[in-house]
């Protein structure tokens, strides 16, 4: 059963108005513009390329061949940076806006428009990135938001050594996750030793916050690699604090989804008006090894419905654009019409032109259309006001 | 900022967040008569409650238009989502279980097997783990009786105190998991408005004690 998204009006316009935004500031930092096939080969999919549940992918045959329909962009980027890129100087900066499909969820069809800063790794590249994405959500219109951020790090090697089985360790993964304290202190019960990586796993659900959860966390997380990763996290919060986006970051060391994808910093933004996602990402690194390519990349997705749905929840959204002005021309304006129209659009005005046969009607059309003005030329020009909407 | 807004699932689950409420000075009188409100007044206007079935209260924090929720784990296990589940909070306990005859031999057997449930998601979940091919039956109302005409051989089904299935000749064959009230809470609302939760998790954790 699929939900249909026929987008047309106010909502294809408040997309398109979040879209442009966001194209431009990616564009404005540096990013170039990528898309890439609506059907890739399945096998792509696979193993640690991605951070997709295979059932999650539509998929058809052609040929003999298993082909899926774009579940996802960032895998196809790094098909072509794999590829086809291989001269180019790093960093790459690429930016998309396309649409994905996914089986068996609530919505079908997802607009997303992200970035990829490909081959950039160390605290430099994660600033830029939460930068980008606070600046990205600050265009779409958003004002009431905070990007959460995690590391992947963190959790992997806390349970690294622990004497646990693949089962149980998916269950204090999915604990962690639901910032289940309960389930996860039932799951680590049956762990003997270990103490220093099970206290700091108790207490992982609830180490999120501002700047103020790090004391907490360099007391409590002491394994190497976890601290390494805590310290880390911690240097791009310092960091994004001296850019003036300190008090939209909230610092999340339970962050724990697609813990098989993320090899580094994570991130997740949302706004206020909708309780989804308006954006994910992260560091991946396994992606490129298909390819040869021993390159780690970072990136996040804006996710444009969730987007759209809180704007549209705080009023702030787009609406689709009425036009300022109908012309009407009589048997000998045409051509001043036309000129007219040319003038007026040159000016930014939006113009639409009359197609019906007499004034009156089109005054009636402009009304009911919610058109402010009608201009008549040929015989005597002269304007009308309709009583919709704002004058000119 | 709007209140915050806590679904409540009714019944049973109403009756003990009630009490939890008034133990820790929530004041909740709207929630005693609600008559035909569908919102209610909660914590002097602080918060606001909506009364609702168990699986809507999980689809209403899912979705964020309620920030938290109190909720039954056995909707939270069927009914998959992203939701923070941060307290376990006490009250409504019982058990998820597959009950039938104590004569079935649904463990032991090997042919073709029914069991009849309300909770497709966790009995398709369980069975999978135990490596049984069992056919499901969907049933929405009394489980109980599926067996008892020959639909299925057993039933899994929530079990309080047994009395249902003893009166019916049935039994519990195997424990599936401990089941409680839960404090749920939406993940972005968690981001957004950590702090006011925070006050409110922390209230009701201090309840429990």
């Amino acid at each position: 059963m699929y939900t249909a998204r026929d987008l047309f009006a106010d909502r294809r316009a408040a997309m398109t108005a979040v879209e442009r935004a966001l194209a431009a500031c990616y564009e404005s930092r540096g990013y170039d513009e990528i898309s890439t096939p609506i059907l890739e080969d399945f096998s792509m999919f696979s193993g640690s390329a991605t951070a997709l549940d295979p059932k999650r992918i539509f998929k058809l045959v052609d040929n003999g061949e298993v082909l899926v329909i774009r579940p996802d962009s960032t895998a196809p980027i790094g098909r072509i940076v794999g590829t086809k890129l291989g001269e180019a100087p790093l960093p790459l900066r690429l930016w998309y806006n396309q649409e994905v499909l996914r089986a068996g969820g609530s919505q079908t069809e997802l607009s997303q428009c992200g970035i990829e800063l490909i081959g950039a790794e160390g605290i430099r590249a994660e600033i830029e990135l939460v930068d980008t994405a606070a600046g990205a959500l600050s265009a779409a219109g958003l004002s009431d938001f905070k990007i959460e951020l995690g590391h992947a790090g963190i959790f992997r090697n806390l349970i690294k050594d622990l004497p646990l089985s693949a089962e149980d360790a998916e269950r204090l993964r999915r604990a962690v996750e639901a910032k289940n304290s309960a389930e996860v202190n039932e799951v680590l019960g049956s762990v003997k030793g270990f103490e220093r990586e099970t206290e700091a796993l108790r207490r992982l659900p609830m180490l999120f916050g501002g700047a103020e959860i790090f004391a907490e966390a360099e007391q409590l997380i002491k394994q190497p690699a976890a601290a390494e990763a805590v310290a880390f996290l911690k240097a791009v919060c310092t960091a994004l604090g001296y850019l003036g986006c300190g008090d939209r970051i909230i610092a999340d060391l339970g962050l724990v989804n697609n813990m098989n994808y993320y090899t580094g910093m994570i991130l997740g933004g949302y706004a206020s008006g909708t309780g989804e996602r308006v954006l994910s990402g992260g560091r991946y690194g396994g992606l490129l090894g298909q390819y040869g390519k021993n390159l780690s990349a970072t990136g996040f997705a804006v996710n444009i419905d969730a987007v759209c749905d809180a704007l549209e929840k705080n009023g702030a959204a787009t609406p689709a654009a009425v036009p300022d002005i109908m012309i009407w021309y009589g048997a000998r304006g045409l051509q001043e019409a036309y000129e007219t129209a040319a003038e007026l659009r040159n000016g930014g005005k939006r113009v639409e032109m009359s197609t019906l046969g007499s004034l009156d009607e089109t005054v009636k059309r402009a009304w009911d259309k919610g058109i402010p003005l009608v201009l008549a030329v040929g015989g005597e020009t002269r304007y009308i006001e309709t009583g919709r909407g704002t004058k000119i | 900022m709007t209140p915050l807004r806590i679904a409540i699932t009714k019944g049973r689950l109403l009756d003990s967040s009630i009490a939890l409420f008034k133990k820790v000075g929530i004041e909740c009188e709207a929630l005693e008569r609600p008559g035909r409100r569908l919102i209610l007044p909660l914590d002097g206007g602080r918060m606001e409650a909506v009364l609702a079935k168990g699986e809507d209260v999980v689809t209403y924090v899912e979705h964020g238009v309620c920030q938290l929720g109190i909720a039954g784990k056995d909707m939270i296990e069927e009914h998959p989502s992203n939701v923070f589940e941060v307290l376990d909070l006490g009250f409504g306990k019982c058990r998820m279980a597959v009950a039938g005859r104590p004569d079935s031999g649904f463990f032991t057997g090997g042919g073709q097997r029914r069991a009849a449930t309300k909770y497709d998601g966790i009995a398709r979940a369980y069975f999978r783990r135990e490596n049984m091919d069992v056919a499901l039956i969907h049933i929405s109302g009394s489980v109980e009786l599926a067996p008892l005409l020959g639909l299925s051989d057993v039933i899994v089904d929530i079990v309080e105190t047994g009395d249902t299935l003893r009166a019916n000749g049935l039994e519990v064959l195997r424990e599936i998991c401990p089941l409680s009230a839960r404090l749920i809470i939406n993940p972005a609302a968690m981001k957004l408005r950590k702090s006011e939760l925070d006050v409110y998790a922390k209230r009701l954790e201090a309840g429990l004690k």
